[in-house]
């Protein structure tokens, strides 16, 4: 056993409210999108439509204030709980296991979480405030729904315990971003989503990649492994008396210990009490993953944490499968050309998916706001999640907080345009130079870089795009068809010369040739059987 | 004045030679060699009673026990020098807790005196909780009597299930129930009422049965069962001798492959048969979907290969009926494009079929008789093809891995053998373009699945490579020409091409998560396809168009199509959070360790279907409707706005959209099912893996 105080499921919670944070505001967003539709499909009067924006405020207030509280108690709860439990953990669905493969959806509440969920949340809230002020044609069921929709992507974004989950959050926020971009004119809105899934490409691309390479696994000639490889760490704490046993992964995995039959618990679990002593324990991930067996010797008053130590989408994991042993030279060396690899790919998919789209031609300018503290926060987020891979790559940690800081300031000047209108370049102090002028310039300049290069880049690999599926298509449905349309012709025209002479449409001849076929063979092997 | 005229004559003239040359091809086909009669004793196995082989075990003896007897048929005394479960650790046939011995003295040895015989007592033991609720196997007995070799008797033993007689035969059921509908069309047409609109009630009404008896396999099958569990990992399996003489039998089976596409199937059919509902259409039309149904299923849940080949057949034949029969104005050079695209395929599967049957050992049926070679494609998996005799001087295994490869590549359709798609799908009626693109195509990958990597491992390993790269440039093709269609019905046939080249990329991977993402990838294509087409289908029948640049943002007016169209984009695209997210995933997860360059190429090809996917939703799903629709002869009488979904519009695809959704955020229920076979499939090909056949044939 290694003796590791790091790791974080050491000090996991399991949660049975961080769901608050996401669901209500799906629920929202299904609601608003509901009474919208309500309000399209029928002509309804003056009252009638004041009646429903009243119903889609309260609604929206409620969701998203319910949605700020739990980020907020959520925040408090861990705080008060440092230093010992640093992180909440909750699975929304256990997943399959196939190979090392999770197939789950969980919600993971730490510091980063925190402050990214209570920050996006107190913006939304305030955002929303301001729009429940407005008068009604300003705030419809669309605004809300856009606005639950947007915080949930961010929050499910940031609560996200894997790379699945992640690109959830991600699909939200792309949606929300190329709807607000489409407002006035679809085609931005197209633009946006493209983007967006591109984004999400690379997200999936690396992660892709980080599953495969990292640890060596499913390398060369040889399938995947699927042996889910756990180890057993110590926990430095022992606060109480008796022992106990915590598995925070691998939601639905089975327990056992020694030779017992039934499990000793179902993950995920945490402190559950076992006897001490020298024990076998046995983990049964699932029907397709082989068990794993490790022989420990627990000691009284120790907490044992069972991480994965195998590959992983989970970046809390992988996180815990570098820190908690002595990392060896030929995995650091291993390592390191993917741990860059794949950190330049995220880095790629964050500014992507970080763009600000036009927000102020959305219905309400001040939604801008809201978007920023959103949209422009998710790839930042990625990049400080995937920090565990500095351990291979120290040197990217500049580039990886340029880059962050980047994609920051330039969310942040385009967000202070669109939501103003304008753009203030005047100073008046020294101050007010450092404060608003030095990042607007800044913002001002990526803005321009973004516009005229990015997007150039952009529009030119579309118009390429574009040119070379005409090209594809053209040649699929004159060249490629050829033969078969050739023989085609000359089979309808067989068809054609001999249904005269057989009296009888050659379908009906098919039809009637599989019923007698079909019976003699029924028959025949009824009469075999028997 | 003749009874007949003469072009009636001819028809039944050819339908009697066509009768008698089948009669005398199953009746008179060579029979397996009789064994050479020896002088000493001669084994005899036989039933109590003389009933039928196999042997059923029957509850007793707190598990399930059977007796049959060994008999000496010859004039010298016989020395059973063994019997045993057939199988061992290394080729797990039957389930655990299986034992045989003879009643006399419990021993597995016995000498028989001529004209004597000694009664053998064959049970089994489950567990109390057991996982496996049926047996299936073989006691062989060795003895003296060399002429006659190794013997088998076959056994079965199956739990009660609670459904009676459809509990113990719920796949047969399945293939035939929809066959009710031909009968009852036939019957109708006999009556002069083939037109009667209640037959398109009665089908409907069958295919909630289908549903429902779906659902209960669902919800009985295990989703922890292997082959390592015995009956070679497959569930809910009824085996009979069909034709003896080809050493055929009714095979069916599911495992976690082929349970999924059956459940996915019987959705589409059911959505498909709403919307012919919705089209009004006549019996003849129901009595081909219904066959066109009844075979789909049968080639997904078939394990022998006359079978197989057979549902293949009816299901391009009722294709070719379908289109050319109901298509739109080119629709019968659409049928006539698919017939020689089906005949293709199907001369290529059927050359498969028989050089892999001819190069198989020789095996038992599943009453114990002897044959020659196999069909049963479990059997045929434990064959070493590599040391097969080379075809025209090339290896066995490459010859044959084409062939199959080329039915596959004509099924999925994989480019450039996919040029039948667009033209079918385009021509055919809504109902049946559902059923093609969102389960007929899904056989492709299936058959690769099913016959490739289970009956010819070796084909798999020396192919994959290949299998791959179409895959994902198929994948990128297909996406690429996506986004070049105005039509939603070419739009879908392209995508399907993308989605078939996924699916082949997965399973070219030949690894857990790559085969497991082409069931998922194809599960989710065939929900994707329902929807979207759903929705063509309701524009069709209220503006005679689903040209999405003539459309345009009609569907704005209409909030449930448009949320179903939507997410039927959704689907189809893969975005996260809906089910066809997970085969996207798994199939990159599976192979970039193997082929991370063609994963790069399969990314590109996804950004490409995004743009296509974003095109189409950006002209049907925002901005305005143009003005001339609101005073269009189509729409005016809605107050030029168009009607939003029907009842039965909902009924059909709300909870197709429900299911997507609903597997895209817990995809546990159709992942752990899927899990342990693509494990299992992955293990037969590995390398090192469990078969042991050695090394790659170069």
């Amino acid at each position: 056993m290694v003796d590791f105080a790091g790791a974080p499921q050491q000090h996991v919670v399991l949660s049975f409210t961080l769901w608050l944070l996401v669901v209500p505001l799906l629920l929202g967003f299904a609601g608003h999108g509901f009474i919208g539709g309500q309000s399209r499909r029928r002509a309804a009067d003056a009252e009638t439509v004041r009646r429903q924006f009243e119903r889609a405020k309260i609604l929206g207030m409620a969701t998203v204030g319910i949605a700020t509280g739990a980020a907020l108690g959520h925040a408090v709860g861990l705080v008060r709980a440092a230093p010992a439990p640093r992180a909440f953990i909750e699975y929304l669905s256990s997943g399959a296991r196939i190979g090392d493969v999770d197939a789950s959806i969980a919600l993971y509440f730490d510091g980063f979480a925190a402050i990214a969920c209570v920050l996006s949340c107190v913006v939304a809230f305030g955002v929303a405030t301001w729009v429940a002020t407005r008068p009604a044609a300003e705030g419809g069921p669309g605004v809300w729904a856009w606005i639950e929709l947007a915080l949930a992507g961010a929050l499910l974004s940031f609560l996200a315990d894997g790379l699945a989950t992640m690109a959830i959050g991600w699909t939200l926020i792309v949606a929300a971003s190329a709807w607000l971009a489409g407002y006035a004119d679809p085609r931005a809105g197209a633009v946006a989503a493209t983007r967006g899934a591109v984004a999400i490409t690379l997200l999936v691309v690396g992660g892709s990649w980080l599953f495969c390479r990292f640890e060596g696994a499913s390398q060369g000639d040889s399938t995947s492994e699927q042996t889910p490889r756990f180890m057993a760490v110590r926990s430095a704490e022992s606060d109480a008396e008796g022992s106990s046993l915590t598995l925070a992964s691998a939601p639905g995995a089975l327990v056992y210990l020694d030779e017992a039959r039934t499990p000793l618990a179902r993950a995920p679990f945490a402190h559950v009490a076992v006897p001490v002593g020298m024990h076998s324990i046995r983990i049964h991930p699932g029907s397709a993953a082989e068990d794993t067996v490790l022989d420990e010797s627990i000691a009284d008053g120790t907490t044992i944490a069972l991480i994965p130590a195998g590959p992983s989408l989970s970046l809390r994991e992988i996180a815990a499968s570098i820190g908690a042993p002595a990392l060896e030279p030929s995995r650091q060396a291993r390592g390191m050309p993917v741990a860059v690899a794949v950190l330049c790919v995220w880095m790629a998919a964050a500014w992507a998916v970080s763009a600000v789209p036009p927000a102020a031609s959305g219905p309400v300018p001040l939604i801008a706001l809201s978007h920023g503290a959103t949209t422009a926060m998710i790839g930042p987020f990625l990049l400080a999640r995937a920090s565990a891979l500095l351990a291979f790559a120290p040197r990217m940690e500049l580039v990886l907080a340029t880059m962050a800081a980047a994609i920051l300031v330039s969310a942040a000047r385009a967000l202070w345009a669109a939501a103003s209108r304008r753009v203030d370049t005047r100073a008046e102090s020294l101050a007010a130079s450092l404060l608003d002028r030095a990042p607007a310039r800044a913002g001002a300049l990526l803005m321009r870089f973004e516009y005229w290069v990015v997007d150039a880049v952009a529009g030119a690999a579309e118009a390429s795009g574009r040119i070379v599926a005409w090209a594809a298509w053209r040649f699929d449905a004159h060249v490629l068809s050829t033969p078969g349309d050739a023989a085609a012709v000359r089979v309808a025209a067989f068809g054609r010369a001999v249904e005269p002479w057989i009296g009888v449409p050659l379908a009906r001849v098919a039809w009637v040739i599989w019923v007698a076929v079909a019976g003699v063979g029924s028959a025949y092997g009824i009469w075999a059987a028997w | 004045v003749p009874v007949v005229n003469a072009s009636t004559a001819r028809f039944l003239a050819i339908l009697a030679a066509v009768v008698l040359a089948a009669v005398v091809l199953v009746a008179f086909a060579p029979t397996p060699a009789q064994a050479a009669t020896s002088a000493g004793g001669r084994i005899a196995l036989s039933l109590p009673g003389g009933g039928p082989a196999p042997l059923v075990l029957r509850p007793g003896e707190g598990g399930f026990v059977g007796e049959f007897r060994i008999g000496n048929v010859g004039s010298e005394p016989l020395t059973v020098s063994r019997i045993a479960i057939r199988g061992d650790e290394d080729d797990v046939r039957s389930p655990s807790r299986l034992f045989v011995r003879f009643v006399e003295g419990a021993a597995t040895t016995a000498t028989i005196a001529p004209g004597a015989f000694k009664d053998v007592i064959v049970s089994w033991m489950p567990d109390r909780d057991p996982r496996v609720r049926q047996a299936f196997g073989h006691v062989v007995a060795t003895s003296t009597d060399e002429g006659s070799g190794e013997v088998a008797m076959g056994f079965r033993a199956q739990m009660p299930t609670g459904l009676g007689r459809i509990g113990d035969h719920p796949l047969t059921m399945l293939v035939l129930l929809p066959l009710l509908v031909v009968l009852l069309v036939a019957a109708a047409g006999l009556a002069g009422g083939s037109d009667d609109p209640r037959l398109g009630s009665i089908c409907v009404a069958v295919g909630v049965l289908e549903l429902l008896l779906t659902l209960w396999m669902y919800h009985r099958f295990a989703t922890d069962v292997g082959r390592a569990d015995g009956n070679d990992g497959f569930q809910l399996v009824e085996r009979v001798v069909w034709v003896r003489s080809l050493g055929s039998e009714w095979y069916v089976g599911v495992d976690g492959t082929s349970i999924g596409l059956v459940l996915l199937t019987v959705i589409v059919a059911n959505v498909a048969l709403l919307v012919a509902s919705v089209e009004r259409r006549g019996g003849p039309y129901y009595a081909t979907i219904a066959i066109l149904w009844s075979g789909v299923t049968g080639a997904l849940v078939a394990l022998d290969l006359v079978l197989l080949f057979a549902a293949c057949q009816t299901i391009w034949l009722a294709l070719v009926l379908l289109v050319g029969g109901w298509g739109g104005a080119r629709g019968r050079l659409a049928a006539a494009k698919l017939a020689v695209a089906g005949t293709a395929g199907s001369v290529a599967l059927l050359l498969a079929f028989v050089a892999l049957s001819r190069a198989s050992g020789a095996t038992f049926l599943v009453d114990g008789a002897k044959i020659a070679h196999t069909l049963a494609i479990p059997e045929l998996s434990r064959t070493a093809f590599s040391a097969s005799p080379p075809i025209c001087g090339m290896p066995f295994v490459a010859v044959v891995s084409v062939l199959l490869f080329v039915a596959v590549a004509i099924w999925s359709p994989v480019v450039p053998l996919h040029r039948w798609l667009p033209d079918a799908l385009e021509q055919a009626p809504a109902s049946g373009a559902i059923i093609l693109a969102g389960a007929v195509v899904a056989l492709g990958p299936y058959l690769l699945i099913r016959v490739g990597l289970s009956a010819l491992p070796d084909g798999a390993r020396w192919g994959g490579a290949a299998v791959a790269v179409l895959g994902s440039f198929g994948a990128a093709w297909g996406a690429l020409c996506a986004t070049a269609q105005r039509d939603l019905r070419r739009f879908v046939a392209y995508t399907t091409v993308a989605s078939s080249g996924l699916s082949l990329y997965g399973a070219g991977t030949l690894t857990t998560e790559g085969i497991a993402a082409t069931t998922m990838a194809v599960f989710a294509h065939g929900l994707s396809v329902a929807i979207v087409l759903g929705v063509a289908s309701a524009l069709e029948q209220r503006v005679h168009t689903c040209d999405a640049t003539r459309v345009g943002a009609l569907l704005v007016d209409a909030p449930a199509l448009r949320v179903l169209c939507a997410l039927g984009l959704g689907v189809s695209l893969g975005a996260p959070g809906l089910v066809g997210w997970w085969g996207i995933l798994l199939a990159f997860l599976g192979g970039f360790a193997r082929y991370p360059v063609l994963a790069v190429v399969l990314a590109a090809a996804l950004v490409a279907s995004t743009a296509a996917h974003v095109r189409i939703a950006r002209l049907m799903l925002m901005g305005k409707v143009d003005a001339r629709w609101r005073e269009s002869s189509h729409l005016a009488p809605f107050g030029g706005r168009l009607p939003d979904a029907t009842p039965t519009d909902l009924v059909a695809l709300a909870p197709v959209a429900a299911v997507a959704v609903a597997l895209g955020l817990w995809p546990s229920p159709l992942l752990s099912a899927v899990a342990v076979s693509a494990r299992d499939g992955s293990a037969l090909v590995d390398l090192e893996g469990q078969d042991g056949k050695g090394p790659r044939p170069e």
